[in-house]
């Protein structure tokens, strides 16, 4: 019988290690920081380009992705998160966590935590951008190379969880 | 805690301590930032007197590097005693850069007048090297001061004598009226220059 | 010497594929480290779970140590990557609305990609959200966020150089601080679920 791994977790140090190790790469091979929500944005706006490439060209967010004529999609930021994709199954295929459900707490119903989902991105897309990044493109990325930027981010995110934590501690506890 | 945590952790730890004696240097040189760079700009420190400086040069300060940005031939033509000869042009050369990377030495900038001794100062300061200062008034003002000294004028006040004796002895330890002499200075330390990096802006990230 | 690209040392086709494997690499590491799993991400912030703070810091210090000793020796440059500026305002300001949005959502946008394609409903619905969240920001940017976007400027600034000490003095201390946290946290872990577990505390692989 098939083990069951699904419950099976990589060491936390030795991920952090691994994921430490491909921002090395992308440093030394790319002279790029892991991203995010950057490829977010170049899908967005090659959405909008497809569509409307008039308004893309003239308006302040998108005209710089599309100026030079090349799709934002043809970026590093893209490939990056393709390649996360793909990694993402392979390794949820191997432990076996290749399901679709929704993941909760047990006290809430699924239609809390789809509506609650929903606003987290809300609001992860709007800050991302106004931001310059999120976890992994502003933060880890920002103090891979001892930025202020990337430190302030960590203050701003992780204290702004923790200042919120409290009053949606129903959604998890 | 399992092994592999520990292993990891003790890993980070030696890394980080590694880094203190990686290769080159310590400090990576980063930009200060405008705000910084004008804090510096305004701190009174910054620029020394021409009595001030020629006190060092005749004590022989071994802190003191003295540097001359005017061009070459104003440079071979007079330059103060134990003066080095780097252009204002070719200040951002890494040879030249070599001479302002360190914590050492107190070096003194000067020009004829004082803009293009503090041009270079503001490069320099930018750039994050330290210890820099300019010479108040540059050449000119120290000829005035020191070679042209005058004698005070008015009721006899010891600080005013001393000041013009000491001036006097000075002219006497320079050489009288220098200005078609060339002062045989004392030979500038050599440094191997630190090969230096070039910047570029790179485009990227996730903004 | 590094980095390869921006020196034009290797092509653009074979940096995009590069992009590809180690998107493959950084995958992997989010997958296995359980971040698909939103119960998890939660818990470092209600104590149950400290996985994101192991994974985050050990991560975050790697890099830095790798980046700083391949600088030191000269095998690479790190001023020429790509150095973000610093925009002190609306980063801060943004910090704290995805502060707010990990707790609402239980993701970050990369942990999310990775839970919708893998079958997580929630992810799915939390990557809805991020578009409809940029679209918004996109419509609204010049009325709206533009000026904010722009403000408290600092330009490319070192954390180590604003407080006056090298840059391997300042990644030695964060690391003993991410040490000294990693020590701690799994002692406050050990207590919260020995008190008071969570529900279905086995999922969490804990």
């Amino acid at each position: 019988m098939k083990e069951d791994r699904s419950n099976k977790y990589m060491n936390p140090y030795l991920a952090g290690f691994l994921i430490g190790l491909m921002m090395i790469a992308a440093y030394y091979f790319s002279g790029e920081g892991l991203g995010g929500s950057g490829a977010f944005k170049k899908v967005a706006i090659a959405t909008v380009n497809t569509v409307a490439p008039g308004y893309a060209h003239e308006a302040a967010y998108f005209a710089p992705s599309v100026e030079n004529g090349k799709s934002p999609l043809n970026s590093w930021l893209v490939f990056e998160v393709i390649g996360v994709i793909m990694g993402a199954l392979l390794s949820a295929a191997y432990f076996g966590r290749l399901s679709m459900k929704v993941g909760k707490s047990p006290k809430i119903t699924n239609r809390t935590r789809l509506i609650a989902a929903l606003a987290g991105g809300i609001l992860w897309g709007v800050g991302s951008q106004l931001g310059r990044g999120c976890t992994s493109g502003l933060i880890m990325s920002g103090m891979a190379v001892n930025a202020l930027s990337g430190y302030i981010g960590l203050a701003a995110v992780f204290g702004g969880g923790y200042l919120f934590a409290y009053f949606f501690r129903k959604l998890w506890i | 805690m399992r092994t592999t945590d520990k292993i990891v952790i003790i890993g980070l730890l030696l890394g980080s301590v590694w880094l203190f004696f990686a290769g080159k240097n310590a400090g990576d040189k980063r930009e200060i930032p405008p705000k910084k760079l004008h804090e510096l700009m305004l701190q009174k420190h910054r620029d020394i007197s021409a009595d001030e400086l020629t006190r060092r040069i005749i004590n022989g300060d071994p802190m003191l590097q003295i540097v001359d940005v005017r061009n070459e031939k104003q440079y071979n033509s007079y330059t103060l005693p134990g003066a080095i000869n780097i252009p204002l042009e070719d200040i951002m050369k890494t040879d030249n850069l070599a001479y302002f990377d360190q914590d050492v030495l107190n070096t003194v900038i000067f020009s004829n007048g004082t803009s293009d001794a503090q041009i270079a100062w503001n490069i320099l300061t930018r750039l994050g090297y330290k210890n820099l200062t300019i010479l108040r008034g540059g050449l000119n003002n120290w000829f005035e001061t020191i070679i042209l000294a005058k004698p005070p004028t008015g009721p006899y006040d010891k600080e005013s004598d001393d000041l013009y004796q000491f001036r006097n002895g000075a002219r006497v330890y320079f050489g009288v009226g220098a200005s078609s002499e060339t002062e045989s200075a004392p030979k500038p330390k050599v440094r191997i220059p630190i090969i230096k990096r070039k910047k570029k802006e790179v485009e990227g990230g996730c903004s | 010497m590094g980095p390869l690209y921006p020196q034009g040392l290797i092509s653009e086709p074979l940096n995009l594929l590069i992009a590809l494997f180690i998107g493959i690499g950084f995958g992997i590491g989010l997958e296995a480290g359980g971040f698909t799993n939103t119960r998890k991400l939660a818990g470092v912030f209600y104590g149950y779970d400290f996985v994101v703070l192991k994974v985050f810091f050990t991560a975050a210090m790697t890099a830095a140590i790798g980046l700083f000793l391949l600088d030191s020796y000269g095998l690479m440059d790190i001023e020429l990557t790509f150095y973000p500026k610093t925009f002190w305002i609306p980063t801060t300001i943004a910090g704290i609305v995805m502060g707010l949005g990990f707790i609402v959502g239980g993701f970050c946008p990369g942990t999310s990609v990775c839970a919708a394609v893998t079958g997580k409903i929630d992810g799915i619905y939390f990557v809805t959200g991020a578009f409809l969240g940029i679209f918004g920001y996109a419509f609204t940017y010049e009325p709206l966020f533009e000026t904010l976007r722009n403000s408290g400027g600092l330009g490319k600034v070192n954390i180590a150089s604003e407080l006056g000490i090298s840059d391997e003095m300042f990644i030695f201390i964060v690391t003993v601080i991410a040490v000294i946290a990693f020590i701690v946290t799994d002692r406050i872990q050990k207590k919260v679920n020995s008190k008071n577990p969570v529900e279905n505390i086995e999922e969490l692989g804990l």
